[in-house]
């Protein structure tokens, strides 16, 4: 008798359980990277999208990307990438001094230091990894952000818009710009740009 | 007996009461604590909410403040109260600054910074020096908000820009008109109604961003009232469906302890008292349970033991009860049959005292006969030995007789007449012992010595013995002494004995006659050529000085 009670209890509450679960999981969009701004803000934005590219026009990132991408034939497997990304969140990792100091990194660098409006600038080769970077980022591999998805998959030019956020390292709000950067003499993609923008500049440029 | 606590009824029910009123209390404080998350969560979201609400209401209110007061600036100019209007800038100025604090309140900026610029927010800045909530983090606001907040923010920024170009080109346009610079004054005037126009468009982007940024936070508060009715749904269920998970639970434990601890072990004492009328009393509970029920137990398993115990004995008693009636039963038969027996015997017994009084009857005639036979006997003897005394006398009277004719000497003739005088005494004493062992007489009991009783005997039967060939020889001692006996029942006991003796010697013999004196006992032996007997004669003899021996 006990049994039979005690099952059908298990039952009842495993029924119970599951509805609650069901009422309580509910559904995370993920974040979009094609934000639609005013004119005003839109052309604000497209200046230093400008900016920027005259800057990627360089031959050495080009250089980079080129042979950054002839280094991967193969996608990357999952384990691949988690291999890489735990190298890539030590401390002092080799990958990250190596990539921090190369040479299109320093050169990248020195654009942010000219145009103090960027917070942020980096550069991954077409398959998502990072190539050229003024900071560390939290990532070594980006092609599973959406961002970066929606960027490389765009056929504008111009790229996307990010949204508003909060950059807690430069403790300023900022807005992101993505574009997909090609190659001068084929227009073939290369890679994925992310500049953040510092919004105070945003403001002024308005 | 003691019951030991740890296993009794009362303290398993006070263990279970504690449990009981520890789960009650674990789950009431999860209640709890589960519908203040829900509620609490909801305040802070609504609290968030509402404060955006308040800073985006004064930042547009001060926005449209500061576009109401350009307007006055710029309109002014028609008027020719400019400079009286323009001198307002310090009040504009104010409101600019603000309105920047709202605006950063909205973007990113701390909530203290929205409670203190705003006056509906003071009740809120007092709850958070209360410690009601300090969780209140607009940078932890929706990407949604950030986003309009963040909108609002680049376009009040370039409305900011743009009207302190108007106060400056305004400023500009009044010393040129003071300076008597028309192209220049016409030249700030165009630059200030630039600007307005962008101030206009500014402000209508931002307060439209502002509108949507608390449309939002509206949409956000009904959805967290949403949230808050569910959750609280959710937790109202979850609480019930946990209660019913405890209560079956709780219902489940007190089942099994009491069915465990109390119901088997009385249902099994149950079962087993319904047997014991029918069944042998052999049954025995293992003890179980708790100690009352173990106690209940072993006390009935006891009483099991006393009654098999007393059945037992009951049996035996039964079965001893039944023998002794069959034995009674046996009794009164052989009772009965006694009493017939008895019957018979007093019958019996009358006959066999009337056959005894015949029997000493005839005994006593027999006795009598044999008297008279031996009196007879001893009448031939007596006839014999008075013949001699009479013959002597006969012959000493003859002699006498002649010699009183022949004048004998007078010694002779004393003698003849001392003979002739013996003779006829000793005459006289056969005649009389004759006479005296004919007659009956009662037991006398006198002293008498026993050599005397001896030689009287012999005197009466020498006649016999002489018959038989018989030897006397005496070994009579004479210092014996003096016994009391009946001297005539001793003559007949001596004469039958030796009257035996002389019979048990047909042809020849000598009979020897001693006595003398022993510590226990006197004998009579009698010793003819070939054999030889020794008789006791009586206890009596030992009576007086040990036992008189003759052989």
């Amino acid at each position: 008798m006990s049994g039979k009670l005690l099952f059908i209890f298990i039952l009842s509450a495993s029924v119970a359980m599951g509805g609650c679960n069901n009422s309580q999981s509910e559904v995370i969009a993920s974040p979009s990277a094609a934000v639609q701004f005013s004119e005003e803000i839109q052309s604000a934005l497209d200046e230093e999208r400008r900016l920027i590219h005259a800057e990627l026009d360089d031959i050495s990132y080009v250089a980079q990307l080129h042979a950054e991408n002839e280094t991967l034939s193969v996608k990357l497997t999952d384990e691949s990438i988690r291999n890489l990304e735990e190298i890539w969140a030590q401390p002092d990792s080799p990958l990250t001094d190596t990539l921090l100091k190369s040479k299109c990194s320093m050169k990248l660098k020195q654009f942010q230091e000219n145009h103090p409006e960027f917070a942020e600038i980096f550069i991954t080769d077409i398959h998502g990894r990072n190539v050229c970077l003024t900071n560390k980022t939290s990532d070594y591999y980006q092609a599973d952000e959406s961002w970066w998805i929606q960027t490389h998959a765009t056929q504008d030019p111009n790229g996307l818009n990010g949204p508003i956020e909060y950059d807690e390292s430069a403790s300023t709000e900022s807005i992101s710009i993505y574009f997909s950067m090609l190659d001068p003499s084929t227009a073939n993609k290369l890679g994925v740009v992310k500049a953040v923008l510092k919004l105070e500049h945003v403001a002024e440029r308005l | 007996m003691p019951q030991k606590f740890n296993n009794s009824i009362r303290s398993r029910l006070m263990l279970q009461s504690i449990f009981f009123a520890l789960v009650l209390f674990s789950f009431t404080s999860i209640a709890i604590w589960q519908l203040y998350s829900v509620t609490q969560s909801y305040s802070n979201s609504a609290k968030k909410n509402d404060a955006l609400q308040l800073a985006a209401g004064q930042a547009i209110t001060s926005a449209k403040q500061m576009d109401w007061l350009i307007q006055r600036i710029l309109l002014s100019q028609y008027s020719g109260n400019f400079s009286r209007i323009i001198a307002r800038q310090g009040e504009l100025l104010e409101n600019m600054a603000d309105f920047e604090m709202f605006i950063k309140a909205i973007n990113w900026g701390s909530e203290s910074s929205v409670f203190k610029n705003a006056d509906d927010g003071r009740h809120y800045q007092r709850w958070l020096d209360q410690g009601w909530d300090k969780r209140i983090v607009l940078s932890d606001m929706p990407d949604s908000v950030r986003q309009y907040a963040g909108t609002a923010h680049l376009y009040y920024s370039a409305f900011i820009r743009y009207t302190s170009g108007i106060i400056t080109h305004a400023q500009g346009y009044l010393n040129a008109i003071a300076a008597g610079d028309r192209a220049g004054a016409e030249r700030d005037l165009a630059l200030a109604n630039a600007a307005n126009k962008k101030v206009e468009r500014f402000e209508n982007l931002g307060s439209a961003a502002l509108y949507q940024l608390i449309e939002l936070t509206h949409q956000l508060n009904q959805e967290s009232l949403r949230e808050l009715h569910q959750n609280f749904k959710s937790s109202l269920s979850g609480m019930a469906f946990w209660g019913l998970v405890l209560l079956t639970l709780l219902l489940i434990i007190n089942r099994l302890v009491f069915t465990q601890m109390i119901a088997k072990p009385l249902e099994l004492l149950t079962s087993v008292i319904s047997r014991v009328d029918t069944d042998s009393l052999s049954l025995s509970i293992p003890p179980s349970g708790t100690s009352e029920v173990m106690g209940l137990i072993t006390k009935f398993n006891e009483l099991i033991t006393h009654l098999r115990n007393t059945t037992v004995k009951r049996d035996a008693l039964l079965e001893e009860i039944e023998s002794h009636k069959l034995t009674t039963e046996k009794l009164l038969l052989a009772n009965q049959a006694l009493k017939a027996n008895q019957l018979e015997l007093t019958s019996t017994l009358a006959t066999l005292k009337k056959s005894n009084e015949d029997l000493h009857q005839t005994h006593l005639q027999l006795m009598e006969s044999a008297k008279m036979e031996s009196v007879g006997r001893l009448a031939a003897g007596v006839a014999h030995e008075v013949k001699n005394p009479l013959c002597i006398i006969q012959m000493g009277l003859d002699y006498l007789h002649s010699q009183v004719e022949l004048k004998t000497s007078a010694a002779v003739n004393r003698e003849i007449i001392e003979d002739m005088v013996k003779a006829v005494e000793r005459a006289c004493k056969i005649i009389q012992g004759l006479l005296n062992f004919s007659a009956p007489h009662d037991l006398t009991m006198e002293k008498h010595n026993m050599n005397e009783v001896i030689e009287e005997t012999l005197l009466f039967l020498k006649h016999l013995l002489s018959s038989h060939h018989a030897q006397i020889v005496k070994s009579l001692d004479p210092n014996l002494p003096m016994i009391t006996m009946d001297k005539q029942k001793l003559h007949q006991v001596l004469i039958n004995l030796l009257m035996n003796a002389a019979h048990a010697m047909p042809a020849t013999g000598t009979l020897t006659i001693t006595t003398h004196v022993e510590k226990k006992c006197a004998a009579v032996t009698r010793t003819p050529p070939l054999m030889k007997t020794i008789l006791l004669l009586s206890k009596s003899w030992t009576r007086e000085r040990g036992l008189a021996r003759m052989r």
